[in-house]
């Protein structure tokens, strides 16, 4: 953990909307941001999926499915 | 959340709240306030694009603000699919996980198994280059599965206890006596074998041997 002599985290991260946009697998596909062979981290909760393309995940998403919070990382 | 740094080999998620490091990898605080508590694994999938689709039509597509360039794109789709080999699924089942190292799944693709207790079949689906795990368990029935080829080449699920067909990715029976009920999807995570002890010290039992 990197920290100052406050004792205060000096190392704030990366941060990233806690709801960022979305839209359907169609307007993915035609805005170019998945085609295949991209590999997605794909999960479901309830009866709503989601998928996040590897390349545009860097490190964490925050998000919201289904109500529920969630992060995606890998 | 947000990412940190490299803590045993793996990135350190921290929350503007409270301010623990979490292992992403367990979901468990190496440090903090929350120590001795755990945020809940979900499960997920790594596949391929077309077969994510084709198994949840429905699917939303997280947009990043970014537009990424060709070449980075394709280098993340290069190592993704290019470092299998070197991959194991980490199944977690409780506080209980044991690791299947992707090349022991892909020859017989399914391997039936009991993890803390519970009924488990690691699969492999080719096409979608993505392992997954579900709890063998129906109406507290535990069914044995075998993978199966359909005539078009699709890879399917077979329970020996009713004939009953299952997709490989979503889980739903879509032939035989049980058509209509799901399996239960378990936390399966893709992690480098190399990694796995550093990052997960006194979690994972590797599996070996024979399928049950």
């Amino acid at each position: 953990m990197i920290r100052d002599e406050g004792g205060k985290r000096k190392y704030k991260g990366w941060w990233r909307p806690l709801s960022p946009p979305h839209v359907s697998a169609k307007e993915a596909e035609e805005g170019g941001i998945v085609q295949d062979p991209t590999f997605v981290l794909g999960i479901t909760v309830g009866e709503e999926s989601r998928a996040y393309p590897l390349h545009s995940i860097g490190e964490l998403v925050n998000d919201t499915l289904a109500g529920a919070p969630i992060a995606a990382t890998w | 959340m947000h990412t940190g740094y490299v803590y045993q080999g793996s990135f350190v998620t921290f929350d503007a709240e409270t301010e623990p490091e979490w292992l992403h990898v367990t979901g468990e605080p190496v440090m903090g306030p929350l120590k001795g508590k755990s945020i809940k694994l979900l499960p997920t999938r790594l596949a391929r694009w077309e077969q994510w689709k084709s198994a949840h039509p429905n699917t939303t597509v997280y947009k990043h603000r970014r537009n990424w360039s060709d070449a980075y794109r394709e280098r993340v789709t290069f190592r993704a699919g290019s470092s299998r080999a070197k991959l194991g699924l980490n199944v977690v089942v409780g506080h209980e996980s044991k690791l299947y190292p992707y090349s022991s799944l892909e020859p017989a693709q399914v391997i039936n198994d009991v993890n803390n207790k519970k009924p488990i079949a690691a699969v492999f689906a080719p096409s979608a280059e993505c392992g997954v795990t579900w709890l063998r368990q129906v109406d507290d029935r535990t069914l044995t599965v075998r993978s199966l080829k359909t005539a078009a080449g699709a890879v399917r699920l077979r329970d020996a206890e009713t004939n009953s067909v299952w997709h490989p990715l979503t889980g739903h029976a879509m032939d035989g006596p049980l058509k209509g009920k799901k399996l239960t999807p378990l936390v399966a995570i893709p992690i480098r074998l190399t990694r796995y002890r550093a990052v997960l010290s006194g979690w994972p039992d590797l599996w070996s041997g024979s399928d049950t």
